[in-house]
């Protein structure tokens, strides 16, 4: 255990940092300017946060990056940002599965594995945060048809994001600032 | 005779200061607060239980003294909550089997008036060193503790960055008006989006390069800026959120348990 933990260096643990901030101040902005519930917003929200993990897994191209990013979000949201801990099960479950999808190609250099990661942490979160969002409106289950179609429109964002992320990825490895 | 009164006023600010820090809650005591209400928030779901959660976060709420953007919080949250009401509505004409009534829609409002509550004393009155203080005291592995400091320490900066790039737009002429944002929704993400991108990449790179040369590594000893006080005023609202929370749970079970309108 301690021998996976101490896997990453200094430098990979500052860059996992500063894009979970970048990811949370961008997708909070994103939404505080387009007034909540606003279709656009909701999918640009998802769109930068994809865009940002498939940016961050090409440059961190570690076994357990996503899964640690993951679990740094859900710890400073729950300890400062007051998220429910209802989060935790969706977020982490989609994270490992997404390891899981990425474990067969961890060696390849592309941008497709980071894709395939990223993709499905989208997929298996969104499909059970639906869930949670039931636990949270179970006293009026008509607000749930509500919620439905905002976290599909939400994922059409997250699809947009996995191919303006291999878009950023390219134009950043042309830049030098990304490596293969 | 100046010297003396500027000494004495030195001091006054001193002493001033000594009782705002004492007068303090920890940031630990403040973070258990807001971890405790999301779960006990969620398990509740009688309107009795959650009124008591509600009155109990509300007088917390009020204790920090920060009135004015308490009521732009909570004139935000309404208006959201406006909002989702008039959808429930909306639906409800569409299809009435789902029913709609304002007592069936208190439950979830009560749970978002309640996180709102414990969050805002939280936010706006820990600064980003005691935050870094209170992670380091609980002990994270150094994988998970580097780079959650990091996050909690670049938020404000990333904040900032936002801010000068949409000012730097806004003096090259682009409109970023709501209405501009709906017309060209991929122009506006690509020119507020772009900046930051490179900036987090050219952050981390010098923070990491920074940190290998500081020598920061799993095996490595840190010594906090600023050590944390944990003081009887702590451990009283430990203690406080926990006889609410139970006192919540109490009234859920004993007096919750009859549905009223279809609310549970």
């Amino acid at each position: 255990m301690t021998r996976f933990l101490s896997r990453w260096s200094a430098r990979e643990l500052v860059v996992i940092g500063v894009f979970a901030a970048a990811s949370k101040v961008a997708t909070l902005v994103v939404a505080l300017a387009g007034g909540g519930l606003n279709p656009i917003s909701l999918m640009g929200k998802n769109l930068i946060f994809t865009t940002l993990l498939v940016v961050m897994l090409c440059k961190v191209r570690r076994p357990g990056t996503l899964l640690l990013f993951t679990v740094i979000n859900i710890i400073v949201s729950m300890l400062l940002l007051g998220a429910s801990v209802t989060l935790l099960p969706p977020m982490l479950l989609g994270a490992l599965v997404a390891e899981l999808a990425m474990w067969p190609g961890r060696r390849d250099g592309g941008v497709w594995n980071p894709v395939l990661g990223a993709a499905v942490f989208d997929v298996v979160s969104k499909v059970l945060s639906v869930g949670v969002s039931w636990l949270f409106m179970r006293e009026n289950p008509a607000m749930m048809v509500m919620v439905v179609p905002f976290v599909a429109i939400g994922y059409l964002g997250s699809v947009g994001g996995l191919f303006s992320g291999v878009k950023a990825v390219k134009e950043l490895r042309h830049a030098g600032i990304i490596h293969e | 005779m100046r010297a003396s009164s500027m000494s004495s006023r030195l001091v006054g600010t001193d002493m001033g200061r000594d009782a705002q820090k004492s007068a303090a809650l920890d940031t630990r005591s403040r973070m258990f607060v807001t971890l405790l209400a999301s779960v006990v928030t969620i398990v509740i779901s009688s309107f009795e239980g959650q009124m008591i959660l509600f009155a109990a976060s509300l007088l917390y709420a009020l204790s920090i003294r920060r009135y004015r953007a308490l009521f732009i919080a909570y004139g935000f949250m309404a208006a959201m909550m406006g909002i989702a009401a008039l959808f429930t509505f909306g639906i409800s004409k569409v299809m009435p089997s789902m029913t709609f009534s304002l007592t069936s829609l208190a439950v979830p409002f009560l749970r978002g008036a309640v996180m709102l509550n414990v969050v805002l004393p939280l936010a706006l009155t820990c600064r980003v060193q005691a935050l870094l203080t209170a992670l380091k005291s609980l002990h994270l592995p150094f994988c998970i503790y580097i780079p959650g400091a990091v996050m909690i320490r670049f938020i404000p900066t990333f904040m900032h960055d936002i801010r000068q790039v949409s000012e730097t737009l806004k003096i090259r002429g682009y409109d970023l008006s709501f209405g501009e944002m709906f017309r060209h929704p991929l122009m506006m993400l690509r020119l507020l989006f772009t900046p930051l991108l490179f900036r987090s990449l050219r952050t981390s790179e010098e923070l990491g390069i920074a940190a290998e040369l500081k020598g920061l590594e799993a095996e490595g000893r840190f010594v906090p800026f600023a050590s944390s006080a944990w003081t009887r005023r702590d451990t009283l609202l430990v203690f406080l959120a926990a006889a609410t929370a139970v006192l919540a749970l109490y009234c859920h079970f004993r007096w919750g348990a009859v549905p009223v309108h279809g609310m549970r």
